[in-house]
C-alpha cells in the first residue's frame, strides 16, 4: 500500500511531467495531440471528480464540527441545511416545464428562484460590505507618515476619484493647488520659517492660477492637469511596472517550484 | 477649531459606515438628484472600435467568469456587449468557465431577447453552452479541439445539427475573443492559453480589482482594451447606446423595439459620491494626524 502511496504514485508523477513538458519541445503530432487534447481531457475527467470530494470533505467536516459541538457549531446546521435544499432541488424536484437538468438555469424553477432570490442578494450583499470597510480601512491606515506612505496616499486618492466622472470635473486650478501642497508636504521642512512657509505657499498658487490663465489652461488643460488622465498615467505605466515585475518573480517561482515537482524533490503535493 | 479637527481623526466608524450608506442609497434611490456626466477612457474606447471593425457574420465568443458577487460590476458590460454585437449580426458563441457564469450568460441573453430590440433565434443568431469544470484547461482545450469538449449546446442539441457551428474546431475560427471575468480563470488565462499562442485578438471586461493585474497584457497589446470595472461598463454602455440610437437603417434592429441607456451609467452616481466622501474622510483623518503629531513635537 506503501508503494502506491509513495513510489507509484511519484513515478507517475515524474512521467506524466515529463511527458508532457516534452510535447512542448519536441514536434512529434502523437506527443502534440495527447498533451493538447488528451492530457487535457482527462484532467476535465479527474477534475470533475473532484467535486465528489469537495462534496464530501465538506460534509465530513461539518458533520465533525457539529458532533464534537466546536465553536460556531451552529452555523455548520445552517450550512448542511442549505446544502441539502440544494441538492434536492438541483436534483430529485423539478417543477419547471423543461426536462431534467434544464431546469437549473430555467426561471420558473424553484432551483432558480432560490438562486435568484436567496443566494443573489446573498452574494452581492457580501461583496458590498467591502465598500463600508474599505472606506473605514483607508480612512485609519492612509496616514503621511513617511515618503512611502505619502506616495501611496497621494496615488490612491488619484485613481478614487479618477475612476469616477466626478474626476474629470474637478477643475485644472484645485489639481495644480493639490500639486503645490504635496510639495510643501514633502520638503516644507526645509522651510523653518512659519511665515515664509505659508508666504511661498501662497505665492506658488497665485504664480501658477495666473500663469495657467496666460496659458489657456482653462480651455484646454494638459494632461498632467486632468485627474482621469493622472490615473491613466499611473495604471499604464507605474502599476503596469510593478504588476509586470510580480508576474516575472511569479513565473520563476512557478517554473522552480514546477521543476521540483516533476523531478520528484517536491514531495509535500503527495501529502507529505 | 485645532480640538474639533483632532477629534476628526478619531470618527467612530459606525460614522463612516452610516456616511458612506447614505452617499451610496441616495443617488441609487434619486438618481436626479445628482447626475454626473460619463467621460469615456481610451481603454473603452478601444473595445468599442475593436468590437465596431467587426464585419456582418463574423464569429465572436464571449466567455462568462463571473458570479453573483460581481453580477452589478459585469452584467452591466455583458448587456451592452451583446447588444452591440447584435446590432452588427456578428454571430454570438457563448461558454461559461465558472459554475454561476452559466446562470449569468442565461440572464443576459433573456434580458437582451426581452427588450425586443432584436429577432433572435437560438442556434441562429447565438448559442449557448454549457460550464465546462477545469478552468485553464478548458480555455487550452478550446484552443487546440473546440468540438472535443463542446459536442452538445446548452439545449443539448449536437453541434454537427447547428448551422453557425459549420466551420468551428478551434480557437483560431472565431474572429474575436471576449472575456467577462472576476478572477481565475479569467483574462491572464486567456492570454496565456489561447487567443496569444493562436493569435486570435481578445478583449476583457473585469472588475475594478482585477485592473491592475490586466493592465500589462493591455499594454502589450495581447488584450485589445479593457472595460474596467463599473466605470468601464458604464462608458461602454453610453457608447454603445448613442451607436444604437444613432441606427436609421440597421436592418438588425426593429423599429418598434425601445433602446434603453444600461444601469450602470446610473449606478456611477453612487460610486462617485462614495469614492468622494472616502476622500474627505482620508483628508480629515491626514489633518487630525498631523495635528496630533505636532502636538507631540
Amino acid at each position: 500500500m506503501i508503494f502506491f502511496k509513495r513510489q507509484f504514485a511519484t513515478f507517475v508523477l515524474i512521467f506524466m511531467g515529463f511527458l508532457v513538458l516534452s510535447g512542448h519541445f519536441i514536434n512529434n503530432k502523437a506527443l502534440g495531440d495527447f498533451v493538447d487534447k488528451d492530457a487535457t481531457q482527462w484532467y476535465e475527467i479527474i477534475a470533475g471528480f473532484a467535486a465528489f470530494l469537495g462534496v464530501l470533505n465538506l460534509l465530513q467536516l461539518h458533520f465533525n464540527k457539529i458532533s464534537y459541538k466546536k465553536k460556531n457549531w451552529q452555523y455548520s446546521i445552517l450550512t448542511l441545511v442549505s446544502f441539502f435544499i440544494m441538492i434536492f432541488f438541483g436534483f430529485f424536484y423539478n417543477d419547471a416545464n423543461v426536462p431534467f437538468g434544464a431546469h437549473l438555469k430555467d426561471e420558473t424553477s424553484t432551483f432558480y428562484w432560490i438562486f435568484n432570490f436567496v443566494y443573489l442578494p446573498l452574494a452581492s450583499t457580501m461583496f458590498a460590505l467591502l465598500a463600508f470597510f474599505v472606506a473605514s480601512a483607508s480612512y485609519r491606515a492612509f496616514r503621511i507618515r513617511n515618503f512611502e506612505a505619502t506616495l501611496l496616499l497621494v496615488s490612491g486618492i488619484i485613481l478614487m476619484l479618477g475612476r469616477v466622472p466626478v474626476g474629470a470635473l474637478i477643475p485644472w486650478y484645485l489639481v495644480t493647488f493639490m500639486y503645490i501642497a504635496f510639495i510643501f508636504v514633502l520638503f516644507g521642512h526645509l522651510i523653518k520659517d512659519r511665515k515664509i512657509y505659508f508666504i511661498s505657499f501662497i505665492i506658488s498658487n497665485i504664480i501658477l492660477f495666473v500663469m495657467g490663465f496666460m496659458f489657456n489652461w482653462h480651455l484646454f488643460t494638459p494632461s498632467f492637469l486632468s485627474i482621469p488622465l493622472i490615473q491613466e498615467w499611473i495604471f499604464s505605466v507605474p502599476a503596469t511596472a510593478g504588476a509586470r515585475a510580480i508576474m516575472i518573480g511569479i513565473a520563476l517561482g512557478t517554473v522552480a517550484q514546477s521543476f521540483r515537482i516533476i523531478t520528484g524533490r517536491e514531495k509535500t503535493i503527495l501529502g507529505d | 477649531m485645532k480640538q474639533l479637527l483632532i477629534k476628526l481623526g478619531n470618527v467612530d466608524r459606525r460614522w463612516i459606515f452610516i456616511l458612506i450608506g447614505l452617499s451610496v442609497l441616495i443617488p441609487l434611490l434619486k438618481p436626479d438628484w445628482i447626475r454626473m456626466p460619463v467621460k469615456t477612457t481610451t481603454n473603452t474606447e478601444i473595445v468599442f472600435n475593436e468590437i465596431s471593425n467587426l464585419e456582418e457574420n463574423d464569429k465572436v465568443l464571449i466567455s462568462f467568469e463571473y458570479g453573483a458577487s460581481t453580477k452589478p460590476e459585469i452584467h452591466p458590460m455583458a448587456i451592452a456587449l451583446l447588444n452591440q454585437l447584435f446590432s452588427k449580426g456578428i454571430k454570438v458563441y457563448i461558454i461559461s468557465l465558472w459554475p454561476e457564469g452559466v446562470i449569468m450568460a442565461k440572464d443576459v441573453v433573456t434580458q437582451v431577447e426581452k427588450s425586443g430590440v432584436f429577432d433572435l433565434e437560438d442556434g441562429l443568431n447565438y448559442v449557448m453552452f454549457d460550464y465546462k469544470v477545469g478552468g485553464e484547461i478548458v480555455i487550452k482545450n478550446i484552443a487546440s479541439d473546440f468540438r472535443g469538449i463542446y459536442m452538445q449546446d446548452i439545449n443539448k442539441k449536437f453541434i454537427q445539427d447547428i448551422p453557425m457551428m459549420e466551420g468551428i474546431e478551434s480557437v483560431e475560427d472565431f474572429d474575436f475573443v471576449f472575456d467577462l471575468s472576476a478572477g481565475v480563470p479569467g483574462n491572464a488565462e486567456w492570454v496565456q492559453y489561447a487567443c496569444d499562442p493562436k493569435n486570435v485578438p481578445l478583449s476583457s471586461g473585469c472588475t475594478s480589482i482585477m485592473v491592475t493585474d490586466a493592465i500589462p497584457y493591455v499594454e502589450s497589446g495581447q488584450l485589445r482594451g479593457i472595460l474596467a470595472g463599473m466605470p468601464g461598463a458604464a462608458e461602454y454602455e453610453n457608447l454603445v447606446y448613442n451607436f444604437m440610437i444613432n441606427q436609421n437603417n440597421n436592418k438588425y434592429i426593429l423599429d418598434d423595439g425601445k433602446i434603453y441607456p444600461g444601469k450602470a451609467t446610473s449606478r456611477m452616481s453612487a460610486q462617485s459620491l462614495a469614492h468622494v466622501v472616502m476622500v474627505i474622510f482620508i483628508v480629515f483623518g491626514n489633518i487630525s494626524y498631523y495635528l496630533k503629531r505636532k502636538r507631540k513635537d
